[in-house]
């Protein structure tokens, strides 16, 4: 691909690592508490709706922390964060964070006491985490997303992205720690995976597609990202096409290999990282100076 | 956010220039000189700078400022800052820093110590100056050295810059004095044409660049010749990469054309010029007609009127032609009609001799000379001849080839051709050049002589040079070293130098006992620096390694306010004050200035307690050599103060009432006080609330006082001189030189017809914004921030990208640039590929290089330049030949 | 109350970068970490000899579509009553979010090393004590009293004009009105409050 102007671009520098890392996080915690609450509410799974909830829990408490001491420069304004509730992105994500965490400790509780008063509740509260946590990778995508100012950015297809893998890697990971639960869950999960990466593949596609006939700052960046072996390795075999042909294969062969879903989770986890890291890593500004 | 908030917020975020005082001063960073305030703040009794603005009311810079002028003040504050005498310890070799600081008796009795011990006589002492001696402690510096029978001042700027380039431009035009470099009316010219300058105007000269700024805004054509697309090529309608060094060919073909096709302005060049003088013929060569008194200077031209049809005899030195010597109107022409003659001897006019002289230029020809092509060369000459007002730019730094001096003469006369010495869009003089010139006509109608200082133009360098040069003007019988040296060389048969004025020609020769003078050596065993930098801005920095180190010489001593690269080697460094902790001695004219103005600096922070002001220190040595009534006598004489005036306020320095530096200033404004019709008291106040004052207009002082129109130029004849008489003078005296041809001439760099081998490279350097030539203000921390922004650009060599790419070579790359002519000069550096230079040549910065490490910020950045150029000077004024040689690049 | 715009004329800028250093000085920026608020682009494009060198200075566009400050999750930035964008340093999280949201590349963060330094050259005039993201404020203090901004004052050459754009007879608002200053990316939707002519 053609790439004029290469030597001014000027690569983005507020994003590095530790968002990546709360992003990862915050996704899976979201993915995690919606998906416990919907295995507990249509299965009565009640292992996946209790420690499930707490792992999409300590997933959000740990993503909270990398945001707070890793990313920002002034740890102690995050009380602050909520000021700009009606258009920061930020704001919102910490809105979710605490909607999805708050209305899964009520969810969890009455696992471990007794308060009556809750009961008739439960499934309010667990409702509102599982949206707010189905939410939080879309609104964090959307988040990098929706400014203009780095092209290769500016997409839908990244909450879309966010979104898949994060659930994803949950529904790998539910399998693998708590145990398929039975065959047809096992398919079920098994499908979903495949389904997602198939999905993520048409997803990454056009994204592809995307970068390759966006703005030319948006191309630059997707240059560089595409020579990388963090993406080639980190994404596009381990993140992608692995999880693919493996639940394709456990899929078409009803072969579910024991340590299939570990296997599929620990996969689209490192993907996930890779997307999330190469994405921040190559954002390059838009060129707006006239020479 | 609400409001109040809003309100609350803002209120916790101040700016440095809120509430500050306002200190007037004058910059010192460049000599462009502009007008500036100081804003300072108070914190716990102590004044702090903070900020540096222009003067709104500075008729130079109007109210802007540079990097380099804003960051000034950041020098008070530099780590580095020398704050106490320094003497040498014993034992420890000069280039080593190794010193113990000292009391200023200890220093000065060190001093003077060593002068006994070594019996150093005056005339073995020198005086090496920095620009800021030349301008700003003139009377002080000249009066000094003169005094204490000092014939040996080394003025820094000369070599690098006013001799080797102004005196061109000067011999047209007259001027060659401080401050002779002119300060053109950009903004209403239409057509302007650039040449070997970056640093004059945009890399950066406010005055200029305020006045360029508004031509590009009122559409101006601006053409610019440079083999590298330097900051002021960037601003080009047409930027004409030429070949290094061939300048002068595209203006002899452009002076080729425009006299042929008849395109200058006919009416100034008769009227106003010496085109129409008549030329004789004279053992085959043709030699001006005219008639002479005794110490040379022409008493009587000859024109033929074309009203009488006469040959008719005009005033020797006047400002037009159209009078002769009884009064009567005539019409001189510049082709005479077939078969006049003058006495039975063959006649032609100027302009006859040029048109002639001028024909082998051609555009063609120049465009072999110069890789431009020819039609390019005819259309631009075109332009210029017609468009009006075009404006030829003086330029500024000099140097660089032996053809410098002539390609500036050949620019002002194409600026004579089309009119445009002193009218609106051309070169408008200064208002103190004006000035100067209505007092010496006024003197002469008296028949008297003014003070030196206020010799207009040529005659105060003559004077002031003549009086170094003639032995019989020192008690002692010595004469400058330089003329020792050219005497000698004369006498070995050797080629010489004409005019060698404040140079550092025969320095090294004196140092080393290799000099001889009337049979017995002349040596010189002191040398006095003050704020001068020889190590860094002379070439090449191995000579003065050499000099300074030599064990003859007893002692050196520097003035300076950082430690320069050639603090190193001195043996007392002396601290000074630097220009915004102190209150100057004088009240100057505002530079270059077309407006008349005066201004001085104010004292705004307090330097560092041990450092003392110029003035101080002199007057110091002064009474320490046992000279300060001949000082006081001279400084008088030379600058017109009253001597009574000048006793007094000493009297009281001397009882430690004042300082030297105060006891000048009030001799300065009551002198000033008395001129301007007001109250030393007043004229201070006034000066101190508006730091500029403006006396006159350009326009109002035009109206009575235009050059030319109203006034002769102090050139021989009064006229602009096309063909040179101070010229002719040297042709009879040293017999015919290319360098002094009084007519055209095209003189060849000698790097023409050098093949180059595939690493090899024509070279040049230039300025750029942020650092003013060689000097310690790269090490300023604002500055070197804003230099390394640049990376390559500023601080690498640039090789043309595709050339480079040929060489293997990759962005980033550290190379050896190594002179072809002299191999032992070379110099490590970082190669920037780039497409804005021609590929047949390189160029790097001149403006970095400091290698003194107690300059943190500035040591190891950039290329020294003068580690790449020999010791080679041209004949004329031992101008540097600082581009006149190839470099190879070696990985 | 006034709508405070710049209008930059890339014809007659050489490049000095007098603005950068008045900037720094008048606000105290981090140019030892090569960080401004104003900076001048040097841009070579074409082949030799066919090169151009182009010099475009970079500062804050004060836009009335600020992507900075819809993102911004403190309301740490805001719009002054001049319409100018502003960072309040107290409640500024640092979060960064406003650096990648600005098309312009206008913000940095005055981090940790930066307040010691400037606290070390500045000692009790330092005007940044705190942590977080700064950027240009059109020089408010010194316009309230009645002055051009620090880069605008000094410019030598003219390159920088300043005023209010709801003045009809304010140089810049006829230079924006004339068609002449054109605002850079008006696609991005930001609409840009500094006007460039080039």
């Amino acid at each position: 691909m053609a790439v004029e102007n290469s030597l001014h671009f000027e690569r983005q520098e507020a994003y590095e690592w530790p968002l990546a890392v709360y992003l990862l996080l915050g996704g899976i915690g979201g993915a995690f508490i919606s998906l416990s609450f919907i295995l507990h509410y249509l299965f009565s799974w009640s292992p996946v709706g209790n420690y499930g909830m707490l792992i999409g829990m300590g997933l959000f408490a740990l993503a909270g922390l990398v945001l707070i001491f890793l990313d920002l420069e002034r740890p102690l304004n995050a009380i602050y964060s909520l000021n700009n509730i009606k258009t920061s992105g930020i704001s919102w994500d910490v809105v979710l964070i605490a909607l999805s965490f708050g209305g899964a400790f009520f969810y969890v509780l009455p696992f471990y006491v007794s308060i009556p008063a809750l009961e008739g509740l439960r499934l309010f509260f667990g409702g509102i985490s599982a949206i707010a946590g189905f939410l939080f990778p879309v609104i964090s995508g959307g988040l990098i997303s929706a400014p203009v100012s780095v092209p290769l950015w500016h997409t839908p297809l990244l909450p879309v992205l966010f979104l898949i893998n994060s659930f994803g890697v949950s529904v790998s990971a539910v399998p693998a720690i708590f145990g398929p639960g039975s065959e047809i869950l096992a398919f079920i999960f098994n499908l979903a995976v495949f389904m997602a990466n198939l999905v993520s593949l048409g997803g990454f596609i056009a994204f592809y597609e995307h970068a390759h006939n966006g703005p030319v700052e948006a191309r630059y960046g997707f240059h560089e990202m595409w020579k990388k072996f963090n993406f080639q390795i980190g994404f596009l075999v381990v993140g992608l096409l692995f999880p693919l042909l493996l639940s394709g294969y456990m899929l078409f062969t009803g072969n579910f290999l024991s340590w299939g879903f570990g296997a599929l989770a620990l996969a689209q986890l490192i993907g996930g990282f890779a997307l999330r890291n190469c994405l921040l890593k190559h954002g390059y500004h838009t060129y707006p100076w006239p020479y | 956010m609400n409001p109040r908030k809003v309100e609350e917020v803002k209120k916790k975020q101040g700016s440095s220039s809120r509430e500050v005082e306002w200190v007037p001063t004058i910059c010192n960073f460049c000599s462009t000189v502009c007008n500036l305030k100081v804003g300072v703040k108070e914190v716990n009794g102590k004044k702090i700078a903070v900020k540096i603005e222009g003067n709104e009311k500075s008729p130079l810079n109007r109210g802007k400022a540079c990097a380099r002028g804003q960051a000034g003040f950041r020098q008070t504050y530099d780590k580095a800052r020398l704050t106490t005498p320094l003497i040498r310890v014993p034992g420890s070799k000069r280039g080593e820093w190794n010193f113990k600081p000292a009391t200023w008796e200890e220093a000065y009795s060190y001093i003077m110590q060593k002068m006994q011990e070594h019996q150093v006589m005056p005339w073995e002492i020198t005086m090496m100056g920095g620009w800021t001696s030349c301008v700003f402690y003139m009377p002080l510096a000249l009066g000094f050295a003169i005094a204490n029978g000092i014939p040996n001042i080394v003025a820094a700027p000369m070599q690098q810059c006013v001799a080797s380039g102004h005196l061109g431009t000067d011999m047209v035009t007259g001027n060659f004095n401080v401050h002779d470099e002119v300060l053109a009316d950009f903004e209403n010219a239409r057509y302007i044409i650039f040449s070997m300058t970056n640093s004059g105007v945009a890399a950066a000269s406010t005055s200029r660049l305020v006045r360029l700024a508004e031509a590009k805004k009122r559409g101006a054509k601006i053409v610019v010749l440079d083999p590298r697309l330097s900051e002021l090529a960037a601003k080009a309608d047409e930027w004409l990469p030429i070949k290094p060094g061939t300048d002068s060919a595209f203006f002899l073909a452009m002076i080729h054309v425009i006299l042929r096709r008849g395109l200058f302005e006919r009416e100034y060049v008769v009227k106003h010029t010496n085109m129409p003088f008549l030329m004789v013929e004279h053992q085959g060569m043709f030699v001006p007609l005219m008639e002479q008194n005794e110490q040379g200077y022409p008493k009587a031209f000859f024109v033929y009127d074309e009203i009488s049809g006469e040959i008719r005899k005009i005033p020797g030195y006047f400002n037009h032609n159209y009078t002769d010597v009884d009064g009567r109107g005539i019409r001189p022409v510049l082709t005479l009609p077939e078969g006049i003659t003058f006495n039975g001897q063959k006649v032609k006019t100027v302009f006859e001799l040029l048109i002639e002289q001028s024909a082998p230029y051609t555009p063609e020809w120049a465009s072999e000379e110069t890789g431009i092509p020819a039609e390019t060369i005819e259309r631009i000459a075109v332009e210029f001849g017609t468009i009006r007002p075009a404006m030829m730019d003086p330029g500024w730094h000099g140097a660089r080839y032996e053809n410098v001096i002539n390609t500036r003469r050949l620019q002002a006369m194409l600026q004579a051709l089309v009119g445009g010495i002193d009218t609106v869009g051309g070169w408008v003089m200064s208002a103190e050049y004006r000035e100067k010139i209505l007092l010496a006509m006024e003197k002469m109608k008296a028949g008297e002589e003014g003070p030196v200082l206020y010799l207009p133009g040529i005659q105060f360098p003559l004077k002031a040079s003549g009086i170094l040069f003639d032995p019989n003007s020192w008690y002692h019988g010595h004469p400058h070293y330089a003329i020792a040296k050219v005497m000698q060389d004369k006498a070995e048969g050797k080629e010489t130098i004409v005019f060698p004025a404040f140079s550092d020609y025969g320095l090294k020769e004196a140092v080393e006992g290799k000099l001889m003078f009337n049979g017995e050596p002349y040596r010189i065993k002191a040398i006095i620096l003050n704020a001068s930098n020889p190590i860094r801005h002379y070439y090449p920095e191995r000579r003065w390694q050499e000099i300074l180190t030599n064990p003859n010489l007893a002692l050196v001593v520097a003035i300076d306010v950082l430690p320069s690269d050639t603090t190193l080697y001195a043996d007392v460094i002396l601290p000074n004050l630097n220009y915004i902790e102190r209150d100057e001695p004088f009240i100057y004219g505002a530079g270059p200035s077309p407006d008349l103005a005066y201004t001085t600096r104010f004292k705004a922070v307090d330097g560092p307690e041990q450092a003392k002001g110029t003035t101080d220190i002199l007057f110091e040595f002064a009474i320490g050599f046992g000279n300060l009534e001949k000082f006081m006598a001279t400084v008088a004489a030379l600058a017109g103060f009253d001597l009574e005036d000048i006793k007094q306020e000493v009297g009281k320095a001397l009882e430690g009432k004042q300082t030297f530096t105060r006891a000048m200033r009030n001799v300065s404004f009551k002198h000033y006080a008395k001129m301007l019709k007001t109250t030393p008291e007043k004229l201070e106040q006034e000066m101190r609330e508006k730091g500029v004052i403006l006396v006159e207009t350009k326009e109002h002082l035009m109206e009575h006082g235009t050059l030319l129109k109203h006034l002769p130029v102090p050139t021989m004849s009064g006229r602009l001189e096309f063909y040179s008489y101070l010229m002719a003078g040297f042709v009879q005296m040293y017999g015919y030189q290319k360098n002094w041809d009084p007519g055209l001439v095209y003189i060849p760099p000698e790097t023409k017809d050098v093949k180059l081998a595939a690493n090899e490279f024509h070279f040049i350097y230039g300025k750029v914004p942020t650092v003013s030539y060689a000097s310690t203000n790269s090490n300023n921390p604002l500055l070197m921030a804003l230099s390394k922004v640049k990376g390559g650009k500023f601080l690498g060599v640039w090789v043309n990208r595709k050339k480079g790419k040929s060489l293997n070579l990759k962005d980033g790359d550290v190379v050896v640039l190594e002179n072809a002519q002299n191999p032992e000069y070379s110099a490590k550096a970082v190669v920037f590929l780039t497409e804005m230079v021609r590929p047949d040549t390189v160029f790097i910065s001149s403006s970095f290089g400091t290698k003194n490490p107690l300059l943190e910020n500035a040591a190891g950045m950039g290329i020294p330049l003068n580690n790449l150029v020999p010791y080679k000077v041209e004949p004329f004024v031992t101008g540097f030949k600082s581009q006149e040689f190839t470099v190879r690049i070696i990985k | 109350m006034a709508r405070y715009g710049m209008v930059i004329d890339l014809r007659t800028c050489v490049g000095c970068q007098a603005c950068s250093a008045a900037c720094a000085t008048e606000n105290q920026t981090p140019y030892w970490s090569d960080k401004w608020r104003t900076r001048v682009l040097d841009i070579e494009k074409g082949e030799y000899p066919n090169t151009g060198r182009h010099f475009v200075p970079t500062i804050c566009m004060h836009c009335e579509e600020p992507a900075c400050l819809t993102i911004c999750p403190s309301q740490a930035t805001f719009r002054d009553e001049n319409g100018s964008i502003l960072v309040n340093y107290d409640t500024c999280l640092g979060c960064k979010a406003c650096m990648a949201a600005c098309p312009y590349g206008a913000r940095y963060v005055y981090d940790k090393n930066d307040v010691a330094k400037n606290r070390e050259i500045h000692g009790e005039l330092s005007q940044h004590n705190v942590v977080h993201i700064d950027k240009c404020t059109f020089c408010f203090d010194r316009v309230e009293r009645g002055l051009e901004p620090a880069c605008v004052a000094t410019c030598p050459a003219h390159t920088r004009i300043f005023g209010d754009l709801d003045d009809p007879n304010s140089e810049v608002a006829k230079l924006v009105a004339s068609g002449i200053a054109k605002p850079l990316r008006p696609d991005l939707n930001t609409k840009p409050k500094v006007f460039y002519i080039y």
